[in-house]
């Protein structure tokens, strides 16, 4: 039995499990319509980065530096006045985007991105936001965004995983809930890849053959297939034991196709360059080559915890974070550029949250007191870039201080509905009946922000 | 009003214009352009908008219709816009409130009433055996059942199904009826269907960030000996679900509960809705076949369960305290029982302090004057807006609502006089009861409160991990049972009607608890002759088990959106059967493992295939798979090297060596799910999980071609078998024919090829006794399993006798004492002399330092040649004042110039816990510089070296991977 590709997406496990045993649960797949974006990279920002000093210039701060602003929500810990930010703000570009000086040279590709400045989410605390903007649900296990796309897109290449979490040192707060495949099958779930460690079957589990020479294990394979061969001739109908000798070959595949993609050593001096030979440019040079081999998605973590968490010395923290992470992400753009890989490669940045425009005030625990921002969920940056995403645009604001969106308000949900959109997926049929639900990624929220969508 | 007004309307349909619009100009559009995608045509309607019924959509209608014809915002229909006439049509009909009748009676159906859904009716069971109703429906359809298989697959086949395991050799001399009552009674029966349970029941071992539970595995120890025992499934039920209300039950049965309290756990007092989803949604999918989770937030869509059921059930599972105060069993040994009163205290004393602070702020004059203010500003508000508003205003909902109920209704803001005297009075509405400490407490108190409960039941979690069998986990009602409501749209703060606690009404009509919370109740009338669903859903499970697919092939919904059953009246035997045999599992099982149907062969017919492609009517033995645990225990199995121990502590099953104990003991993080788990479709352990996924993927194929555990098992059977011929008996059970025979030789006669010897590393990793008076190190125990990261002497948790003791590439962690420090030990290649660099670190974090949980570590240098060379204690420093971090701690510098050192001389750096091995974690990883040569204890740390396999052991590998292997016919 054959499924039409709109059946697909509206069944549930039993026709996940016939599908899986005819193609494999990674086949590439047809969206509901023709889709801008074929693949994604998620870079992020873990922590809540601060919007009012990267993205979203707020000068009306300096008016009340010290000052308790007119404006004051409830924050998560307790809170000042206010904070300017330490950093100048520049115009980029031909659309004159307003970015800050720490991210230079990402602000060098202004006209390719689509910030949006008026996100929100639910609380301000970092798991349930984490499972928010993975999961598109704070409490309740739900499949990851990149599991959700892998389920409906298949993938490229057979020979590597469908979705891929590079994070460098060990796990982001949460650990592997951030790419977890909940009741989607496990095929969907993310691999996560310590972009810190360097010898390859660190990087990928069983990757590496220390049992064998590869021409013994070349050898084994013909036994095992002859052997196969013959257990299946009796059998012959049964295609479950067809997809196991499969499997086998791919995995000999792997071994190989991991070690190459890997191995940044092939990458021509002036690309290596350009990335920086910096853990966060080796990372994103990584994430290049695996989108480029076809893994569907790829997310980019800062590091482990949460490091834009910037509770302490915002002038030295996000200085330093984004010079981190800026020229990686702006060789990433020209990179993708250059191969012609942007128009369909969709570009996310963000974190969990934003932070607040007023000081946190010094608690046991929490901070040293020396001049941070808390959590603030009720506004925050995101940008898009490629992928069909309009560029050099700022979408929608926060009010005058960065407190809180105000205009065009983008949630979460809305975020999710509008990269599905861009995966050619109408967010409302893209379902999965589970425990006698059509459960959807966005639960039963979110409008697709056209806007930002390019003409 | 305006329902009402509807109600007439619907009868009058026809004098009223606004309808006979609707007739005449609206269903006709609305049936050409609309009701493709949304109406009740598709199963799922898209948006889940219906505009065959618009009455019941009308807010939907009224709010989004026109900017989506208009195209402003969905662009509706997506094949082309209405022409502008359509749209003026539709614009006129919503300007008119979008008349509409009442739904006619056939789209109404859609809804069941439960009336006639086969799910909820008394058992109707066919008439004759299983084989009978087989082969009838078969007959019907032209086929017939296939052939008996041959008896060495009979067995094989029994005996993965009953033991999960493959047949010991002797078994296949056994008549077939002879080899299940044997697997029935052997004790693998019971670790083989445990399992199955646990996926039922989505058991964890570690939860909330990965913290364990208090003694998992007491629960799994408890399902394993009911499945042996054959305890009758309703008092199976009973015991899982409310242990601790029936009478002459042990202590030790009432790790039953564990069902309910290895569930979610998260932190926040507002994360108790997803405690109780959790409960409501194992009982009710896992035991009824009911999705009643849907019926959180609104009524559920097909089935007729009201979110008053939810609530109902909510009440029950909302007032149960989840593992609150661990059952003691029996005598805690002393040391652990005088270390959990400890922490206990701290933990009160915590709670003592922190509640006289915050009673202090709440009565600040001007926090008072907020609160004044803000009931002043909301003396109209109801409860729930009163809730409302003190979030608005960062207030604690609590003590506002303490002011409120002091002050009563107001007419005048409260004078001076009023306040002080409520302040100066007996319980001041500033002064929070203790038990009501969680409502005020901040989000550092929660996990410090959190924490400091952890470090309590890690006390006891120490105790049983060593062995002791003392604490179990339990469950029981809370001292005052709170009234339930319904939550407006799944809100918990926006509170509706009130309901009582009742079993779900589409099952049985108003049949409610009042004994405690009801869970007792609630068990016996899930297994109760009112009712007959819990017995359909258990017989469909076992079946599934052992043909593949159930009857029903959503085995956890039977509700009207789930498959209906193959054979409803051999469901419906079987169930009654179950029951009149007084709900034994193992009846049941043996019954349906010694019919025909389950006899037949696995063999194709290529008719049958084309009539009946998915099986549906049984006409012959599905081929099935191993899952995981099958699989990996099989090669444990047929390498010789199985541990046949029942129950205990969790083990790691990436460790090497390999941890020779079943799959089912594996350690399951539900938060930290292993990736090979999930490679092989374990069942994932965040939710209930109806049955597994089958997924074939090429990490799979990684793991079987080149992980070091399935090396060592090739290794092993490679070792057992004396020919080719002996490798095929003990791996797959059988005599290789001519030709394969063949083509084995040429691996088994293939001469190894040479290896290069590995360099023989300096560095060791072990335990010993030290005695610090005369400087010996004496009994020397390298470490048993190394994790990826650690060496220590348990593959996960505890070992009974070092307990935490490990060595790390960075540091590492002592014993308990003297008897059991842990050594990082290195042999002098050279003659010579060396400087030792390092320092040795406490590390520990803000939390234990600030609660004094660490009472400091010793390290020690010590040679084999010329005794204590080096000595050093690190006492905790005082708690760091800003973020939580050990790397701040000091440490002591451990350095030493020019020791001689002679080849084969042993240095041994030692850590010791100076008596209390609690929170001592350290960090120590020296270098030792000679005049030529250096080595760095981090950067060589290193597991066991893998070698190369030899031919044969390649032999056996391929063995273990072919689908002979891993299929059962």
């Amino acid at each position: 039995m054959t499924l039409g590709r709109r059946q697909f997406f509206q069944l549930g496990l039993a026709a996940v499990l016939r599908q899986a045993a005819h193609a494999g649960p990674l086949s590439p797949r047809q969206p509901h319509f023709a889709p801008r974006a074929r693949r994604v990279i998620h870079i992020f920002a873990n922590g809540g980065p601060s919007h009012m000093d990267t993205f979203d210039p707020k000068p009306a701060l300096a008016k009340y530096a010290g000052q308790p602003l007119p404006v004051h929500l409830r924050t998560e810990r307790r809170t000042g006045t206010a904070l300017p930010s330490p950093f100048a703000f520049r115009r980029f570009g031909r659309s004159g985007l307003e970015i800050s000086e720490v991210f230079s040279k990402t602000g060098a590709h202004a006209d390719d991105l689509c910030v949006i400045r008026s996100m929100h989410t639910e609380v301000p605390n970092h798991e349930p936001s984490l499972m928010m903007m993975n999961c598109g649900a704070q409490q309740q296990s739900r499949p990851s965004f990149g599991s959700w796309v892998v389920y409906g897109l298949g993938s490229e290449n057979q020979n590597l995983p469908g979705f891929i979490s590079l994070c460098p040192g060990g796990l982001p707060v949460r650990g592997a809930q951030n790419w977890k495949s909940a009741f989607l099958p496990g095929a969907y779930q993310g691999t996560h890849i310590d972009t810190r460690e360097t010898e390859l079957d660190k990087l990928v589990e069983n990757v590496q053959n220390r049992l064998t020479r590869r021409e013994d294990q070349k050898k084994q394979l013909d036994l095992l297939a002859a052997m196969n061969r013959e257990y299946q001739a009796p059998r012959a109908e049964d295609e479950a034991l067809e997809s196991r000798v499969h499997s086998f070959e791919l995995a000999f595949r792997m071994q190989m196709e991991a070690e190459d993609v890997f191995d940044l050593s092939k990458e021509p001096r002036h690309i290596r360059d350009l990335y920086g030979d910096t853990l966060h440019g080796r990372q994103m040079l990584m994430a290049r080559r695996l989108l480029e081999k076809g893994v569907r998605v790829v997310q980019v973590w800062h590091g482990a915890g949460q490091p834009w968490d910037t509770h302490d010395d915002v002038a030295k923290r996000v200085k330093q974070l984004a010079f981190e992470a800026d020229q990686p992400i702006a060789a990433l753009l020209t990179d993708l550029k250059q191969r012609g890989m942007l128009d369909d490669t969709l570009v996310v940045w963000g974190g969990e949250f934003g932070r607040t425009p007023v000081v946190e005030l010094p608690a046991f625990g929490s901070n040293a007191g020396t001049a941070g921002r808390d959590h603030n969920s009720y506004g925050f940056s995101v940008w898009l870039a490629g992928g069909g995403s309009k560029g050099g645009m700022a979408y929608g604001a926060t009010d005058e201080f960065g407190f809180r969106a105000e205009t065009d308000r983008v949630h979460v949900h809305d975020l999710h509905a509008t990269l599905l959109h861009l995966l050619g997926f109408d967010h409302e049929r893209f379902t999965f009946r589970y425990a006698g639900r059509d459960f959807r990624l966005t639960d039963v929220h979110g409008q697709v922000v056209k806007p930002i969508l390019a003409g | 009003m305006r329902l009402l007004l509807l109600a007439a309307a619907a009868v009058s349909a026809g004098a009223d214009p606004g309808l006979d619009f609707f007739e005449s100009r609206i269903r006709p559009l609305l049936a050409a352009k609309c009701h493709s995608c949304h109406s009740a045509k598709l199963a799922s309607p898209m948006a889940g908008l219906r505009l065959d019924d618009p009455a019941a959509h009308r807010d939907a209608i009224l709010t989004r219709l026109l900017p989506a014809v208009r195209y402003q915002t969905k662009g509706m229909p997506p094949t082309g816009k209405l022409a502008p006439e359509e749209i003026a049509v539709l614009a006129k009909w919503v300007e008119m409130g979008a008349p509409a009748p009442a739904a006619a009676a056939p789209t109404m159906a859609r809804k069941s009433t439960g009336a006639d859904h086969w799910a909820w009716q008394p058992l109707r069971p066919g008439s004759g055996s299983i084989d009978d109703q087989i082969r009838a429906r078969l007959k019907e359809a032209g086929l017939a059942m296939s052939p008996r298989a041959d008896p060495r697959t009979l067995i094989r086949r029994a005996s993965f199904d009953l033991t999960g395991l493959p047949p010991a050799a002797g078994d296949y001399a056994l008549d077939f009826e002879a080899a299940v009552d044997r697997y029935l009674a052997a004790p693998q029966f019971g670790e083989r269907w445990a399992r199955h349970w646990m996926d039922v029941a989505r058991y964890a071992d570690t939860g909330f960030l990965g913290r364990a539970f208090l003694v998992s595995f007491g629960y799994r120890d408890w399902l394993i000996g009911a499945f042996n025992r054959d305890v009758p499934y309703d008092r199976f039920l009973a015991l899982q679900l409310a242990a601790d209300q029936m009478e002459g039950v042990s202590k030790l049965d009432q790790a039953a509960l564990g069902f309910l309290s290895l569930g979610v756990n998260p932190n926040r007092a507002t994360d108790l809705p997803d405690v109780v989803d959790d409960k409501i949604d194992l009982v009710t999918r896992g035991l009824l076949g009911l999705t009643v989770s849907c019926a959180r937030c609104h009524d559920h869509k097909f089935d007729p369960i009201p979110t008053r059921d939810y609530y109902s059930l909510y009440g029950i599972f909302a007032n149960t305290r989840y593992g609150g105060e661990p059952v003691e069993a029996g005598p805690l040994p002393d040391f652990y029982a005088r270390r959990a009163a400890e922490r206990k205290k701290i933990r009160q004393d915590y709670i003592a302090e922190r509640l006289q602070e915050l009673r202090a702020e709440f009565r600040d004059p001007k926090e008072v004057r907020r609160y004044l203010d803000a009931l002043w500003e909301g003396r109209e508000l109801n409860r729930a807006a009163l809730e409302n508003l003190a979030r608005e205003k960062n207030l604690n909902s609590l003590v506002l609502g303490r002011w409120a109920g002091r002050l009563g209704t107001l007419k005048d803001r409260p004078t001076g006089g009023q306040v002080n005297a409520l302040l100066d009075g007996p319980d001041a509405p500033p002064d929070v009861p203790v038990e009501d400490f969680p409502s005020i407490m901040t989000e550092g108190d929660a996990n410090t409160v959190r924490n400091l409960q952890w470090q309590y039941e890690q006390m006891l979690n120490d105790a049983a991990y060593r062995g002791s069998r003392a604490i179990v986990l339990g469950a029981n009602d809370r001292a005052v049972i709170k009234p339930a409501y319904v939550f407006n749209r799944g809100n918990q703060h926006d509170l509706g009607e009130q309901v009582r606690r009742c079993f779900p009404s589409v099952l049985v009509k108003d049949q409610c608890f009042s004994t405690g919370t009801g869970r007792l109740e609630l068990a016996r009338a899930i297994t109760g002759d009112r009712d007959p669903v819990a017995a359909r859903v258990m017989v469909n499970r076992v079946w599934q088990k052992l043909f593949g697919e159930g009857l029903v092939r959503t085995p956890s919904d039977f509700g009207v959106r789930g498959d209906p059953p193959t054979h409803p009246a051999l469901l419906d035997s079987l169930a009654s059967d179950f029951i009149r045999d007084g709900w034994s599992m193992k009846r049941l099982i043996r019954r349906l493992v010694l019919s025909e149907t389950y006899r037949q062969s696995s063999a194709s017919q290529a008719e049958a295939r084309l009539k009946d492609p998915e099986n549906k009517l049984l006409w012959h033995m599905p081929r099935r798979r191993l899952d995981f645990e099958a699989l990996r225990d099989a090669m444990l199995a047929v390498s010789g090297r199985l541990d046949a121990t029942i129950g205990g502590q969790p083990i790691s099953i990436t460790a090497i060596p390999a941890d020779p104990r079943r799959t089912l003991y594996a350690m399951i993080e539900r938060e930290r799910p292993l990736a090979l788990l999930k490679t092989f479709d374990v069942a994932d352990p965040e939710q209930h999980s109806p049955q597994r996924y089958q997924t074939t993927v090429p990490q799979q194929g990684l793991f079987l071609l080149n992980s070091p555990f399935v090396g060592e098992m090739a290794r092993h059977l490679a070792a057992r078998a004396g020919d080719v011929r002996e490798l095929y008996q003990l791996a797959l059970g059988r005599v290789p024919s001519a030709s394969e025979a063949a083509r084995a030789g040429m691996f088994w006669r293939a001469e190894p090829a040479a290896e290069p010897t590995p360099e023989k590393s300096a560095w060791q990793y072990g335990t010993a006794r030290f005695d610090p008076a005369s400087g010996r190190v004496t009994g020397f125990q390298p470490f048993r399993y190394f994790t990826g990261k650690a060496w220590q002497n348990a593959s996960a948790g505890l070992d009974a006798k070092t307990g935490v003791a490990r060595i790390t590439a960075t540091g590492g962690a002592p014993g308990d004492d003297l008897a059991n420090v842990a050594v990082r030990r290195w042999v002098s290649p050279i003659d010579g002399a060396v400087d030792l660099d390092g320092k040795l670190v406490l590390a520990v974090g803000a939390f234990e330092l600030r609660f004094k949980l660490s009472n400091g570590i010793r390290g020690w240098l010590v040679s084999n040649r010329r005794g204590v060379l080096g000595q050093w204690r690190v006492d905790p420093p005082p708690p760091p004042k800003d973020q939580i971090s050990y790397q701040a701690n000091p440490g002591v510098a451990t350095e030493l110039k020019s020791v001689a050192v002679t080849r084969g001389e042993i240095l041994d750096f030692l850590v010791d816990s100076d008596g209390d091995y609690e929170a001592d974690d350290f960090q120590w990883s020296p270098t030792l510089t000679a005049a030529n040569a250096a080595w760095n204890a981090q950067k060589q740390f290193a597991g066991p070296a893998i070698p190369k396999l030899t031919p044969r052991e390649q032999l056996a590998q391929v063995l273990l991977l072919t689908n002979e292997f891993a299929f059962l016919d």
